[in-house]
């Protein structure tokens, strides 16, 4: 198991000041338009690979992780999907990057659905202006990330919580900071994907999802600043009930 | 993958882009569609929108305040990183912050793409453990007898904060209200501040 730098909540050796600017550019180099492009373009057909996406941003080594351009773990996601998903062959993007111009190999071609997603639908979606109501609601109601569970869901609002404290196998959104501590469930969100499973492709039915409530005293002990609260969404298999 | 600098980083990116064109996935144009889109038709005007219209229209907040998703797509508000919105509102005592320490999750269709110092290692790892003071040095102190709360989507839920109508707006239709309305104050981290050039 690699190790995964990307858990920052309450982290010390990360404290800084925080250079915060008016307004900035969406993108500060043209690549970086790019790869947001192709990377929704690929979600876009494949249906919310963004948890596959994290669990490989998350495995970067420090020194990319950090000192290299936020996009650029985007892009290192979009390159181990395209291989994944067989869209490219191992070392094809090597090659052509480094100048030699082999004929793209016969590694998958798109069913038509898919071309004519990236070549027609892709461009009518994302026009200027406004969105066409539609569009929301398609984004809504098709792209989102509810799903079935499998039974009733084990909290209510006001049940006293505590976040699990076993290390995770993988990929997972539960913040280390949390591990351990004790909440209060203030919202029950409803039945969704979980990330853990979504990660690695396997197909499950959903997991409640509850908006939980941490004192900051809890968390960080007396030194934590007062009257403050933090909400965490959390999954039903990372809590145990108080 | 080896590359390590911006002209690395492009070529690479390049090369991919020619071979899924070749291989009839796409085409230039599509990418350029998304990139223009992302450019110009999504970043803090369209909360706006959402949050001046909420401050006049009592209907339209409590419709926000119960499935955003389903208000913003009333206004034409929705898309990739939009499938879940959940408005939290600031109230007298009460002030949101959103932050995301996992990896760098906002409300794109809402205010665009995160700016730098939201994605950064600093902001993800304080604002969770000392958010007065992170809040205090981007220019807003808060009283100690405001509670705070952040929210870390740590989830697919993506948060903004409709903050509250400033004084002295009284009577300004929503036209101008919006003018208001910042990028930061959808955060957290601001208040809605005086546009320049108007008293």
């Amino acid at each position: 198991v690699k190790p995964r730098v990307h858990d920052l909540g309450g982290k010390a050796e990360y404290f800084g000041p925080v250079r915060s600017a008016i307004s900035e550019p969406a993108f500060h180099q043209r690549w970086e338009g790019r790869v947001l492009g192709m990377f929704v373009l690929f979600a876009g057909t494949w249906r919310n690979n963004i948890d596959e996406a994290r669990d490989v941003m998350e495995q970067l080594g420090p020194q990319r992780y950090f000192s290299l351009p936020y996009w650029s773990r985007w892009l290192s996601a979009l390159e181990v999907a395209l291989e994944r998903h067989g869209v490219v062959a191992p070392g094809e993007v090597d090659a052509r990057a480094a100048g030699q111009a082999p004929a793209a190999s016969g590694s998958r071609r798109p069913t038509w659905v898919r071309r004519l997603y990236g070549r027609v639908t892709m461009p009518l979606l994302f026009r200027e202006g406004p969105l066409p109501r539609w569009v929301g609601w398609i984004y809504a109601s098709l792209y989102n990330y509810r799903r079935a569970a499998a039974g009733p869901p084990r909290f209510k609002p006001g049940d006293k919580v505590q976040v699990r404290d076993a290390e995770a196998s993988g990929h997972t959104r539960r913040p280390g900071y949390v591990r351990g501590r004790r909440g209060t469930i203030t919202r029950h969100v409803a039945a969704m994907v979980l990330p853990d499973a979504h990660a690695i492709g396997k197909r499950e039915s959903g997991q409640h999802l509850y908006s939980v409530a941490f004192d900051g005293e809890e968390l960080w002990g007396p030194s934590a600043e007062p009257n403050v609260v933090l909400q965490v969404d959390l999954f039903e298999s990372y809590l145990t009930p108080v | 993958m080896s590359a390590t600098d911006d002209a690395e980083l492009a070529r690479r990116v390049e090369a991919i882009e020619q071979l899924l064109v070749e291989k009839r996935w796409l085409r230039r144009e599509s990418i350029d569609a998304v990139v223009k889109y992302y450019e110009t038709s999504v970043g803090p005007m369209n909360g706006a929108r959402l949050v001046a219209r909420a401050w006049t229209d009592p209907a339209f907040r409590s419709a926000l305040l119960d499935d955003a998703t389903k208000a913003a797509a009333q206004l034409g508000i929705g898309g990739p990183q939009g499938e879940h919105l959940r408005a939290v509102e600031n109230g007298p005592g009460m002030h949101h912050v959103v932050v995301c320490t996992l990896c760098s999750c906002y409300p794109w269709p809402v205010l665009g793409l995160p700016p730098s110092w939201y994605k950064s290692a600093e902001y993800r790892s304080r604002m969770v453990r000392e958010p007065r003071k992170v809040l205090a040095e981007m220019g807003l102190t808060l009283a100690e007898d405001v509670t705070l709360t952040v929210w870390d989507s740590s989830a697919e839920i993506r948060y903004f904060v409709l903050p509250q109508r400033p004084p002295g707006t009284e009577g300004l239709p929503a036209a101008e209200l919006e003018k208001w309305v910042t990028r930061d104050s959808m955060i957290g981290v601001g208040l809605p501040t005086r546009p320049e050039g108007t008293r």
